[in-house]
């Protein structure tokens, strides 16, 4: 056996490690034990963890209002999270175990629109309710009546954003500058230009980057330039868009940058720099809001995260874990089947960032706002209802 | 015209950074006949280093920066220099136990090392995952423009980019081409086991070889860092292979191929984005059409010597 | 040596493993090939030797069943379902990486095609797996746009052969080129469309393209009702399994296909370059698709109807590792095996190197593809970032692992290393730190792999020595 014995060695601690691993099933039964246990999988590590360390920072800010509140059904709550990197297949992994291994009464997750997608017919098919804090694309919810989510949809997003820019702003020709790799992107992308030519405006130039590797955009800056329109819609994320506007800038470029909900972070300024001046993006919350929802949730998450401002996933994880916890009461029970009944019902839920109605598709009904970006900080602009 | 210019400045940019990361791929490869797949990752350490160095030290926080090309210039050498330092661990420890292995061990091992640095790094307690800004306004007058002639722009920073690669390639071929140890690293890279016999320390020219790789992998990645001003452990991943790609281009093992592959790449995927159809969607493809079509054409690289196999 | 005859010789591990390890596991095969009696079907001998394969085939598709009946929890049935695809993807590139000794790094760009090109036809044209022969009728109009397409481009190159003076790699340049013109200029034409944009006039080929187009739309308009008329006529019950089959194989068959328009030009390159060629060629495939309208993008496509269960998948294992096995221990495996041993020396004794290099090829892109099929027809969507470099190295990853040109040690490996990273997650923010380490600790302490080129000794070999019975073992 010698010459085997390592590879004997290996299997062995692989074996015991996933039967260890096993073993730990039944400590934290759902909701049948002393706890109720939700389970939450988001991308802690990969290219997409900040939006899953945010989500998880507002979630567990949630839990520390809900349990000192007395917990649900007179239980204490607890969130389990686990990690996908950032991957699809993973997402759908996490889902299914934090479901089958950790007998979660119900999940949060994932705020990017494919790996919700991914995973939601694990959740339809164990009827377990799912409420995704951030995923704005359509398809999301379409996956099965226990899919929802607490957030605004791309195509209200995109419109909303062309007809601010043709009215507010007055802008006629529009550039389009989009993630090709990004279903959040290349939705957006598509709902703006409809919107835009709805409106009687024009696209100018319509080009593409990869999001995640690019970090030069010049080339697509100098075509752009070429073109010289009125704004340059950019939906992508925050990683890139501090380094779009700054390369704009560069390039003498002076007309607006606008962009989506993903631009929400801190980061779009600091990479950006003085570049990202003047350019607006359409958000779920201003954290300037004088609503004393948001200020009270601004004031308790910079408490618990040293002063850290918190960013649109933060409160839309808050509002997700506020949401199912409300609906759990409502509920009564921890069955799946009536949680998702009163999910389905929630009605002006006051949520931190707005209103909250779940409609017949299971989508929030939410206003939208407008921000700004002046001097490195993000100004409340407008509000545009749906 | 004028948009055609300066897209071709904007490729001669991209490209000088692309070149200095080839540089070190084609340096390895040259004596190792290795791709070191952690070589992209390296390159990220350069710029998290500087950034964690200076946090460190206190000169940039959370709402305050010191200006001072001074101290950026400490926390560069010091960045630089734990390159160096990680690219002879990286041999030591990972490659050197497997030298006479198959070549396909020590890719494993590479790839082992490389998500390694890119998994540690994304732990918080390391860097975390978030991409964080470079602290470029340490650099006081970095920004802006050199000159503007007709529309068409030169940054400071790329005329830095490009001042910096041009003397950091001077400096490297006066050491591969004057030196003892430069001959010694070309003996090595030409014939492993005859340089041995003729009383070359094989073991010392090749930890040289990556110190040296290293060093300039980091010196790219802070210059990448300034043009780019994000930093996260994951950066270093398609500069990585875009840089391989220029080295393959210009002729593996082979130091000018490397400069000449890089502005090449550069230049190319800059043109087919501003002038191709829908060029922008295939931009990385378009970096490995060219790639096959040179291999197929002329397997051993624009500048690289074809060396026939013998029985 | 002579290729027809070495069927009889012992397999490659010996022969080839440089480690004095070897020679004490010999013993385990070795009486079998003392058996002088020839067989009737070449290989007979080493598969009865070794027999994992029909126990597997025994015990695996009841046990996939027992799993699949929610007993074990779907979270389990999940780990399981990932070894599946993780298994055939692996022992798939053990052809390729191990058996032929050509290294690819690409292997997921073949699983992407067969992925999209079963979802595709699944989704459209399946009406929910009752009609079989309207998703044959989609490969065969597919086969026949694109034999038209190839046999112009092979003319055009033939043409183009007929000046002496051309370098000899021109037609695959020319190809390349031609095939990236193609999807750039479809994606032009189909964009512009949507963005109201004029068509430069010069986008000639877009409309050649079309007329391509046309011609599919017009063999699926008129072919619908004879398809749907032929589906009519089987029964119901088995409308669902013929339909999934003609699914896989044709997903398969796709991705073949594709393997051999890679292989062809690829496969003249060696060790690294052929590594990075591969590695280009499948970010080419990815990139075309996330491009692709009909494809759905970068949201990829949803929707997707869910045959494939643990049954399936682990019949399809089965299948794979049997073919496979077949494959490497048989004439044709050793003749490719003569080619990774010593390229120069297979060719001096007028072995077609390229032949067998592209034949290994392309058989491991056909599973890849497979899996492809599999893993769509299983999980409702697919995006193209499913299918990145990252899932390529995983798989490198497995077969380097399990010992390069071992089977059994492939698939060891595809189970190894799929559970340790669940198997890690109690310790979260370190798992992947830890698992990146383990490899490189891993391919430290035993270059050669868990296995090396060996293969798992025979149950008969293995559990002989402990019930005693040393009669098979000494040799």
């Amino acid at each position: 056996m010698k010459p085997l014995s390592f590879t004997w060695l290996m299997l062995a601690a692989v074996v015991g490690l996933a039967v260890g691993n096993g073993c730990k099933k039944g400590t934290t039964g759902g909701g049948s034990g002393n706890t109720i246990v939700i389970g939450h999988f988001a991308s802690m590590t990969g290219d997409t963890a900040t939006f899953g360390t945010s989500a998880d920072e507002g979630i567990r800010l949630a839990l520390d209002e809900v349990n000192a509140k007395g917990g649900v059904l007179g239980k204490p709550v607890n969130v389990l999270t686990e990690d996908d990197r950032s991957q699809a297949d993973e997402a759908k992994t996490a889902a299914a175990k934090l479901i089958n291994h950790d007998h979660v009464v119900a999940l949060l997750g994932e705020i990017s629109s494919s790996k919700s997608i991914a995973a939601a017919p694990v959740a339809q098919e164990a009827h377990i309710p799912m409420v995704s804090p951030g995923s704005t694309n359509p398809k999301v919810t379409e996956m099965g009546d226990y899919i929802f989510r607490v957030c605004f949809i791309d195509p209200f997003q995109g419109t909303a954003m062309a007809n601010f820019a043709m009215n507010n702003l007055k802008a006629k020709k529009l550039a389009v500058l989009y993630p090709v790799n990004s279903d959040y992107g290349v939705g957006l992308r598509d709902f703006f230009e409809e919107a835009v030519k709805k409106a009687g405006g024009q696209i100018v130039v319509d080009v593409s980057y990869t999001e995640k590797s690019d970090t030069d955009f010049k080339s697509q800056l100098t075509k752009i330039k070429n073109a010289n329109p009125d704004a340059i819609y950019v939906p992508g994320y925050y990683t890139e868009a501090g380094l779009i506007a700054r390369q704009a800038r560069e390039l003498g470029l002076t007309c607006p940058l606008l962009g989506g909900d993903g631009w929400d972070s801190d980061q779009t300024v600091k990479i950006g720099g003085k570049s990202a001046d003047g350019c607006y993006f359409s958000n779920h919350y201003s954290p300037d809001e004088q609503r004393p929802e948001v200020q009270d949730f601004v004031k308790a998450y910079k408490a618990k995260y040293k002063g850290k401002v918190p960013d649109a996933m933060a409160i839309l994880g808050y509002d997700a874990l506020k949401v199912l916890c409300d609906a759990i009461k409502r509920a009564g029970s921890t069955d799946g089947t009536k949680i998702r009944d009163a999910l389905a019902q929630t009605k002006d839920y006051p949520g931190a960032c707005g209103p909250i109605t779940i409609d017949q598709n299971r989508n929030a009904k939410k206003n939208i706002v407008i921000l700004k970006i002046q001097d490195g900080k993000f100004t409340y602009v407008a509000t545009i209802k749906p | 015209m004028q948009e055609f210019v300066q897209q071709l400045i904007n490729g001669l940019s991209l490209g000088a950074i692309y070149a200095l990361i080839a540089v070190g791929y084609t340096m390895v490869y040259g004596v190792l006949q290795l791709i070191n797949f952690a070589h992209g990752d390296v390159f990220m350490v350069g710029a998290v280093l500087v950034l964690l160095i200076a946090r460190g030290v206190g000169w940039v926080g959370d709402d305050h920066v010191t200006h001072s090309w001074a101290a950026f210039g400490v926390c560069a050498a010091l960045s630089v220099a734990g390159c160096g330092l990680l690219g002879f661990v990286i041999e030591r420890f990972a490659y050197r136990p497997l030298r006479n292995r198959p070549r396909l061990n020590s890719l494993i091992t590479a790839i082992g090392v490389s998500l390694l640095l890119e998994y540690g790094g994304q732990h918080p307690k390391v860097f975390g995952p978030t991409p964080r800004p470079f602290p470029i306004d340490m650099l006081p007058g970095v920004g802006g423009r050199l000159f503007s002639i007709g529309g068409v722009v030169i940054t400071r920073i790329d005329g830095m980019i490009l001042a910096i690669t041009l003397v950091l390639m001077l400096g490297l071929s006066y050491v591969v081409m004057r030196t003892r140890t430069g001959l010694g690293l070309r003996a090595v890279s030409h014939r492993f086991d005859v340089a041995a016999l003729m009383g070359v320390n094989i073991d010392r020219i090749i930890s040289f070889t990556f110190v040296l790789g290293s060093t300039l992998a980091g010196v790219a990645g802070i210059l990448f860092a300034i043009k780019y001003p994000k930093v996260d452990p994951l950066m270093g991943l398609l500069p990585g292979i875009k840089a391989f790609v220029a080295a393959v281009f210009g002729g593996i093992g082979n130091i000018t191929g490397a400069v000449l592959g890089g502005l090449i790449l550069g230049l190319v995927e800059v043109l087919a984005v501003g002038y191709l159809p829908n060029g922008s969607q295939y931009r990385d493809g378009i970096a490995f059409v060219i790639l096959i079509a040179i291999l197929l054409v002329k397997p051993s690289g624009l500048l690289g010597k074809n060396v026939t196999e013998k029985v | 040596m002579s290729p027809k005859r070495s069927d009889q010789l012992p397999p490659p591990a010996q022969s080839s493993s440089p480690s004095a390890g070897a020679a004490g596991r010999t013993d385990a095969r070795a009486p079998e090939h003392h058996d002088p009696a020839p067989s009737r079907w070449p290989g007979l001998s080493s598969l009865k030797a070794n027999a994992w394969v029909p126990l597997a085939i025994v015990l695996l598709v009841p046990l996939a069943a027992f799993v699949e009946s929610d007993v074990v929890g779907r979270y389990n049935a999940r780990i399981v379902t990932l070894i599946g695809y993780n298994v055939i993807l692996a022992v798939s590139l053990q052809l390729i990486n191990g058996v032929s000794g050509q290294f690819s790094l690409g292997h997921v760009g073949f699983m992407a095609v067969g992925a999209y090109l079963a979802a595709y036809p699944a989704k459209t044209y399946a009406n929910n797996f009752a009609d079989p022969a309207a998703v044959l009728l989609f490969y065969l109009a597919l086969g026949v746009v694109v034999g038209i397409m190839g046999a112009v481009l092979y003319g055009l190159l033939r043409l183009a052969g007929l000046f002496k003076r051309v370098h000899r790699s021109l037609p695959g340049v020319a190809l390349l080129v031609l095939i990236i013109w193609f999807a750039v200029d479809i994606s032009r034409a189909a964009s512009a469309t949507d963005a109201g944009l004029a068509v430069p006039k010069w986008c000639v080929w877009s409309h050649g393209m079309g007329g391509l187009q046309d011609l599919f739309d017009a063999i699926q308009a008129h072919g619908a009702s004879a398809a749907a008329a032929i589906s009519g006529h089987l029964p119901a019950a088995i409308a669902g399994p013929v339909c999934f089959i003609v699914l896989l194989i044709g997903a398969g068959c796709c991705a073949a296909g594709a393997g051999f328009v890679v292989g062809l030009p690829a496969l003249r390159l060696r060790g690294d370059y052929l590594a990075i060629a591969t590695l280009g060629m499948a970010e080419i495939i990815r990139i075309s698709i996330m491009n692709s309208r009909p494809l759905g993008g970068a949201l990829g496509l949803t929707g997707i109807p869910r045959y494939t269960n643990l049954v399936w998948l682990y019949g399809c294992v089965v299948l794979t590792v049997l073919f496979v096995w077949r494959v490497t221990y048989s004439a044709r495996g050793r003749v490719i095996m003569a080619v990774r041993e010593d390229e120069i020396a297979a060719s001096a004794v007028g072995i077609n190197t390229t032949r067998q290099k592209v034949t290994a090829f392309v058989f491991g892109a056909f599973f890849a593809g497979v899996a492809g099929a599999l893993f769509a027809l299983n999980e409702y969507s697919i995006t193209p970032t499913r299918f990145t470099l990252d899932r390529s190295i995983e798989v490198v990853v497995m077969v380097t692992l399990g010992g390069l040109g071992s089977i059994t040690g492939a698939v060891l490996a595809a189970i190894v290393l799929t559970i340790l990273p669940e198997a890690l997650r109690s310790v979260a923010e370190y798992r992947m730190i830890i698992y990146s380490s383990l490899l490189i600790v891993i391919m430290l302490a035993r270059p050669q792999g868990l296995m090396g080129t060996r293969e798992l000794p025979s149950p008969k070999a293995l559990f002989g020595r402990w019930w005693g019975s040393r009669k098979g073992v000494t040799a």
